[in-house]
């Protein structure tokens, strides 16, 4: 941003979106919705791929139409810097919240499945230190970090799914409508939440090279809706209605209950650079975003000095919850559940104004 | 491009700015003349003028040495540099000899005219080489048998000129033959030197008389120095002001031999060597293209190097070439001997440890990348040469996947690319699970571990550290080490550290495997400086495995690649082409079949994208 | 001018990770345990209190036993003894064990390699869900594991229970285990099936059923028992090691409600998919006395079809399966075509009163081991529901058919044996 603009490619980006908006499925958020959704949660992700693309679709329309500038760009231009302000804010939010969250969470996963007798704030520290260096490289070096990582995501995260192949029930998939079809989609619209990280697309977006913003966005929220959807389905095959229900990390248990004979067992290990890998990268755009917003909103040019303070202010969000359950909790009250719709009124209050003041051109999408 | 992304670092122009450098006269190198006598210098050994010559184009002197001059040096740096404080005591005591050296690199920095004295002439050069004590530059004065006869001096430095070439083509012609014409002139009219229309005896001795292959002449002492120092002779003669440049290199020099780093089994047998016109020939020799050029730049102030950039001109981004040139020229180096002092020189990151050019001995494998659209920087006197710019990719590439069959040129590849997640990981994952995560180990192997481990007294992590260190010690030594006794040296070490180790239990018995494995690892690595970088490297992860198991390890391989991903090779993005993603030929990760190979690497943005037709087997279109 | 900018910053990156890296050892490294300096578990033995609640038996390896020891004389092995001991505490918990084990055992105890969880059937029988709880949210513990239930104290069963083949005693419990695969006594469920069975409304959980192999006479005639008759603690048998696994404890709920033979834990087996092969002794049904010894191998998984008409399912079970002749002892030549179809059907009539047999136990017990209620929640839309018609209480009036369906393929390495004359 300072020295130079950064430029992200289509894959790029897309990889970076997908990680950002699929690491979630690796921490305890996912119950919520199974808890909505029973054995026939898999549907209610299925919907929410709908409902993350027509997000999606949105925000480009709403961005297209000012090419060049991000969505906090969009608003000051829009409804003037004090209600932008607000908005930004709320950006900021939930970049922090989210990121707050996943920290807490993915160390609390460290600490419980891997390091027992190791202090938290030692495992956050250290995620602290990776994640600050990264997301303080730039834009560049966290998308192609997560293009990089990506494709050991996917192998290692599929690889995940079919050693559990032996273990699928599939009767676990009846009752096929699970609660009930009206259920299904009202926990739909409750965890709508799940794709409230399309937000990142708002911020990176002068970056990415022109006219490409729909694509990134359509195929960045299809292959997390994949990832999401796989990562729903694969636990209730396994473990079935009732008990999946009780687990605090799915993908977890699913890679401690593997079993090829006597050799191919207790094989978490070997998956933990998916739980550690996705969530540093989510946890760094996250960073990035985060200081970038408070970048745009200070009008200053340089987001740097804003990922130490993001590292303070993620650091501080992660430790306010008491015990791991009431961050799973927080999270869902307040992301999963609201914040998207709150993101899809901002941007149609944008669009509207634009549409009002009859500006950024004709040319639209 | 589907990305739309420039991937070639925009090349910014040389900043010209006037506030050239006042620094004391004897620290000033006459930047334009060394290249201006590189540029003779390859035009006349090149094999057409026409590639070589018409590089350069002679550009005012002042111009270009004002190019030169460190015009934007920060401020900060300055300062430092001020803080080398010259040593006073000495320059009062050597105050007489300081101002002879003044006085004689003013000679050649001022460019001083010759003399049509050959009197003076010759004094003056004695003055610049030092004669009476250096005993190494001959001044051999002769008479040249016109009629009448001149007298000449040949000036030239014994050892690195060949005196069969002199003894025959200068000295036989110019003392012996000379005369011939003058005396049967009634015969031989049509040689007669008025109508041959040469100017004086200096033209006739230059266009008739001499014949030596490349001849110049030369109007001032810095010129004729210079080419004197590079093994050529010059020929001064009474009554003219200029002298004649003759070429008489030689110097010893080791043939052409095999590889001795990058051997391979199948594919060609023949390595670079010392001498820069053996090595640009060896590339010429199998690229016959006329787009092929050769560049010289002098790189260097103290003894400046020549360095040969070279590159196809119809395919090589012109940016990357300009990069190259601007780099190569603006160096300010003390003395750069190597390659490797000259990457340092020239990288984009040198503090970091991953290699950001690539450094080959193989002339194949230099034309392979030329003809990818690469550039490659000949360093004279180093049999590597570097290729640049260079990718994560091609340091894990040897020319040898190339030359054997496809699918086990891809095998062998995944086979490297498992060495060198042994050789960076190995150790440090033996000491993750080892120490943190037991449950990982199946339970057989689990408890035979803990058994052979019952008696030795060192934690895993110290026996780790030990043996590593050991290994690195044996490594070291066998490079070190005199030929003679080097052959036992690996069964010392094998012995002492593999079977008595473990028997006195200072080790357990499978470290010894890992570190063995590891050692195999990083010799699977083709590139000699990554393989060392990997071996540095190694010990972060283990410390970091130490500290915290396998979060440790994934918290540091996230920076490490955070950092490789923010890494460019000159524009170019050391992760490319898979971040960020370029269009992708079928090698780089596997090794594609050859009649695949349809375009050059998009990240190099070459003129011509396309390297072989669709249909490359055109044998099997059949007719009708 | 952007290089020397972007050094700087790495250089800056580079400090905070140099700091960083200086600070964590300072912190120390909490988990780091050499694995000499840990002590494993191998199984668990858990029995009704003598003087606490529980009485808790660990098996703890002893690797030197079974590594031989440091050095250079890692191949010696150890004695084919499995090479552990065991320690038995009386805790008013399960995992209570765990921290008191170590004022005994000098190595830190560790649990995540065990391999048996063995409950005995004195406390299955009232009921070990307070006890399982643990095992699936302790992380040393994991699903992957083995839960027997044990005749007779879980104390004696693991103290006793010394391996005469294998070194490691954990390798002993694994491979014991693995039987489900070559023979149809054994129940496949690991934990993790046992869990979620007991979880589900329309299964339940079968355990492996273990004990000590009885020391006194336990068949006073030597009348034909078919070999699946037998079950664990009731195998007619001497030598061999202590302990021995044969049929299964079927679970409602978390109480153990009854014990299956050999032959029932194969039928449950062969509903889940899990019976691999078997040998069966038919009676030659023109040779009283005589057997026709076959294998039988599952053609296809067995198709279960469930009407539910007035709230009474009615089931139909076609079960499907192959195999070939091993023995025929009377000598007469049923391999050819036209007559293979004796041997078919006698193997039918024999699998067919199996099946019979054990779905009359499971209505007695009434407990759905095999399934069928897995089946049934196919016809419900909705888990409301599949949960209002509590299949627990209708299965018992289920109306059940079974049908067999068993091929010859092959007749072995005789093509037709010639009668002996």
């Amino acid at each position: 941003m300072s020295q130079q603009k950064p430029v992200v490619g289509v894959s790029e980006a897309v990889s970076l979106l997908f990680i950002f908006i699929s690491a979630k499925i690796f921490l305890t958020q996912l119950i919520f919705s199974i808890h909505l959704g029973m054995n026939a949660t898999w549907i209610i992700f299925l919907v929410l791929i709908f409902i993350g693309l027509s997000g999606v679709l949105l925000l480009v329309f709403l961005l297209n139409r000012f090419p060049g500038r991000d969505l906090v760009q969009v608003g000051e231009e829009l409804v003037g810097p004090y209600i932008n302000a607000l908005f930004a804010l709320f950006y900021l939010a939930v970049f922090v919240v989210s990121a707050g969250a996943t920290l807490r969470g993915v160390s609390e996963r460290m600490v419980v499945g891997f390091l027992p007798d190791t202090p938290i704030s030692l495992v956050t520290f250290s995620f602290i230190i990776s994640i600050v260096v990264v997301s303080y490289l730039g834009l560049e070096t966290v998308a192609r970090t997560a293009r990089f990582l990506a494709s050991l995501l996917v192998v290692t995260g599929l690889g995940l799914i079919a050693l559990t192949i032996p273990l699928w029930n599939y009767s676990a998939l009846f009752p096929f409508w699970g609660p009930g079809i009206p259920q299904l989609l009202w926990g739909a619209l409750e965890n709508t939440g799940d794709y409230v990280q399309i937000l990142l697309l708002g911020i990176i977006y002068p970056f990415l090279p022109g006219g490409n913003g729909k694509k990134v966005g359509v195929m960045a929220v299809s292959i997390s809706g994949i990832v999401m959807f796989l990562y729903v389905l694969a636990p209730i095959l396994i473990f079935t209605y009732p008990t999946v229900s009780e687990l605090s990390v799915p993908s977890f248990e699913m890679a401690r209950n593997i079993y090829f004979g006597r050799f191919g067992q207790r094989l978490e290990v070997l998956f933990l650079p998916i739980w550690s890998l996705s969530n540093m990268i989510y946890l760094a755009a996250s960073f990035y975003a985060g200081a970038a917003v408070l970048t745009r909103l200070c009008r200053l040019d340089d987001y740097r000095p804003f990922v130490l303070s993001m590292a303070v202010f993620v650091t501080v969000v992660a430790f306010i919850p008491q015990n791991v359950t009431q961050t799973a909790y927080w999270y869902f009250n307040y992301v999963t559940r609201y914040s998207f719709v709150m993101l899809i009124g901002v941007l149609l209050f944008l669009l509207l104004v634009a549409a009002f003041k009859a500006r950024g051109g004709d040319e639209g999408v | 491009m589907t990305d739309g992304t420039r991937r070639t670092e925009p090349v910014r122009p040389v900043q010209k700015k006037n506030s050239q450098r006042k620094g004391s006269p004897g620290k000033e190198q006459p930047g334009e003349d060394i290249i201006a006598a590189g540029d003779k210098s390859a035009g006349q050994q090149g094999q057409g003028g026409g590639a070589g010559g018409s590089l350069k184009p002679s550009e005012p002197a002042g111009e270009v040495g004002s190019g030169h001059q460190r015009s934007h040096v920060s401020a900060g740096r300055a300062a430092r540099r001020k803080r080398v404080r010259e040593n006073t005591a000495v320059k009062e005591k050597f105050a007489e000899q300081l101002a002879a050296n003044q006085n004689i690199d003013a000679i050649i920095k001022d460019r001083v005219e010759m003399f049509y004295d050959l009197v003076e002439n010759r004094k003056m050069m004695e003055k610049v080489f030092r004669v009476p004590k250096n005993k190494d530059t001959v001044f051999r004065s002769l008479t040249i048998g016109t009629n009448p006869p001149v007298k000449a001096l040949l000036v030239f430095i014994d050892g690195i000129t060949n005196s069969q070439v002199q003894n025959m083509a200068i000295l036989q012609p110019l003392m012996l033959l000379s005369g011939i014409f003058d005396r049967c002139d009634f015969e031989c009219q049509m040689f007669d030197t008025t109508r041959a229309g040469y100017k004086d005896l200096f033209d006739r001795v230059k266009e008739a008389l001499l014949p030596n292959n490349q001849v110049s002449t030369a109007h001032n002492f810095s010129r004729v120095v210079e080419d004197v120092l590079n093994g050529n002779t010059a020929l001064l003669i009474d009554g003219y002001n200029q002298a004649l440049l003759l070429e008489t290199k030689g110097w010893p020099y080791r043939s052409v031999s095999t590889p001795q780093v990058e051997a391979v089994i199948r594919g060609p047998q023949e390595a670079f060597t010392e001498q820069i016109r053996v090595n640009t020939s060896l590339v010429r020799k199998i690229i016959h293209r006329p787009s092929l050029l050769t560049e010289f730049i002098k790189v260097g102030n103290s003894a400046p190097m020549q360095c040969a950039v070279m590159y196809l001109d119809d395919l090589v981004n012109p940016d990357l070439v300009q990069e190259v040139k601007r780099r190569l020229e603006s160096v300010r180096g003390d003395f750069l001997l190597e390659t490797g002092l000259v990457e340092e020189m020239i990288e984009d990151y040198p503090q970091h440890m991953v290699p950001q050019v690539l450094s080959t001995e193989r002339p194949d494998r230099v034309a392979a990348s030329l003809l990818e659209g690469q550039v490659a920087v000949l360093i004279d006197g180093n049999p590597f040469v570097m290729v640049v710019p260079c990718t994560f990719f091609t340091l894990m590439q040897a020319p040898e996947d190339a030359y054997i069959r496809w699918p086990i040129g891809s095998f062998v590849r995944v086979i490297r690319y498992v060495g060198l997640f042994l050789a960076l990981l190995l150790p440090a994952n033996y000491v993750a699970i080892i120490a943190y995560h037991q449950e990982f180990i199946p339970t057989d192997l689990l408890l035979a571990i803990t058994g052979a481990r019952e008696k030795v007294p060192f934690p895993s992590i110290v026996e780790v550290l030990v043996m590593e260190f050991s290994f690195e010690l044996i490594r070291e030594a066998g490079i070190r080490i005199p030929g003679t006794v080097g052959t036992t040296l690996g069964i010392v070490g094998a012995l002492i550290l593999g079977q008595a180790a473990v028997a006195a239990n200072i080790v357990s018995p499978i470290l010894i495997i890992v570190v063995a494995v590891t050692a195999l690892g990083s010799f699977a690595i083709p590139n000699y400086s990554f393989s060392l970088t990997i071996r540095a490297l190694r010990f972060f992860y283990i410390i970091l495995a130490a500290l915290a198991g396998l979060h440790g390890i994934m918290v540091g391989f996230f920076i490490h690649v955070g950092v490789m991903a923010n890494l460019k090779s000159f524009g170019v993005p050391l992760l490319a082409p898979v971040a960020p993603v370029t269009r992708k030929g079928s090698d780089y990760l596997l090794r594609g079949p050859q009649w695949r190979q349809e375009t050059r690497p998009d990240y190099l943005d070459p003129l011509q994208v396309r390297r072989q037709s669709e249909v490359s087997r055109s044998w099997r279109r059949r007719k009708g | 001018m952007y290089n020397a900018h972007l050094s700087k910053v790495l250089r800056k990156a580079l400090m905070v990770v140099m700091t960083g890296a200086l600070l964590l050892p300072l912190a120390g490294c909490y988990d780091y345990t050499e694995p000499d300096e840990r002590a494993w578990v191998m199984a668990i033995g858990v029995d009704k209190g003598r003087q606490n609640v529980l009485t808790v038996t660990s098996v703890v390896a002893v690797p030197k036993a079974i590594a031989g020891g440091g050095g250079q004389s890692g191949s010696e092995g150890g004695s084919g003894q499995g090479g552990f001991f065991t320690i038995t505490f009386d805790v008013p918990t399960l995992l209570s064990t765990l921290e008191l084990i170590n004022t005994v055992v000098d190595r830190r105890v560790s649990l995540s390699h065990t391999k048996w969880f063995v409950f005995s059937r004195e406390l299955a029988e009232e009921g070990i869900g307070a006890y399982v709880a643990p095992l699936v949210r302790f992380q040393q513990f994991r699903r992957s594991s083995q839960l027997l239930i044990c005749e007779g104290r879980a104390e004696d069963f693991l103290t006793k229970g010394v391996p005469q083949l294998e070194d490691n005693v954990g390798k002993y419990y694994e491979l014991m285990q693995q039987g489900w695969r070559y023979t149809e006594f054994i129940p496949f469920d690991s934990f993790h099936q046992f869990y979620y069975k007991s979880e589900n409304p329309g299964v339940n959980p079968v355990a492996p059923l273990a004990a000590r192999g009885a020391k006194e006479t336990i068949y006073t005639d030597n009348s034909f028992k078919p070999k699946g008759y037998y079950q664990a603690g009731r195998i007619p048998r001497k030598g061999g090691s202590e302990i021995e696994i044969m049929g299964g404890a079927v679970f409602k709920k978390d109480r153990m409600v009854g014990t299956l033979n050999g032959d029932q834990v194969g039928v449950q087996k062969i509903f889940f998919g899990a019976m691999k092969r078997t040998l069966l002794n038919v009676p030659d049904p023109y040779h009283p006395d005589k057997y026709i010894i076959v294998d039988v191998l599952p053609r296809q998984k067995p198709r279960v079809d469930i009407n539910i008409t007035g709230g009474r399912p009615k089931i139909t079970a076609n079960v499907k399966l192959e195999g070939q002749i091993l023995s025929i002892q009377s000598g007469e030549n049923y391999e050819r075509p036209d007559r293979l179809y004796i041997v078919e059907d006698a193997v039918q009539e024999l699998i067919f009163e199996d099946i019979n047999d054990t779905i009359a136990k499971s209505k007695q017990l009434d407990a759905d081991f095999l399934g069928f209620g897995l089946h049934a929640q196919k016809l419900f839309p909705t888990w409301p529901q599949w949960s209002a018609y509590n299949w627990e209480e209708k299965y018992k009036d289920a109306d059940i058919t079974v049908n067999v369906d068993y091929k010859v393929r092959r007749t072995g390495l005789v093509h037709e044996m010639v009668q002996l004359r």
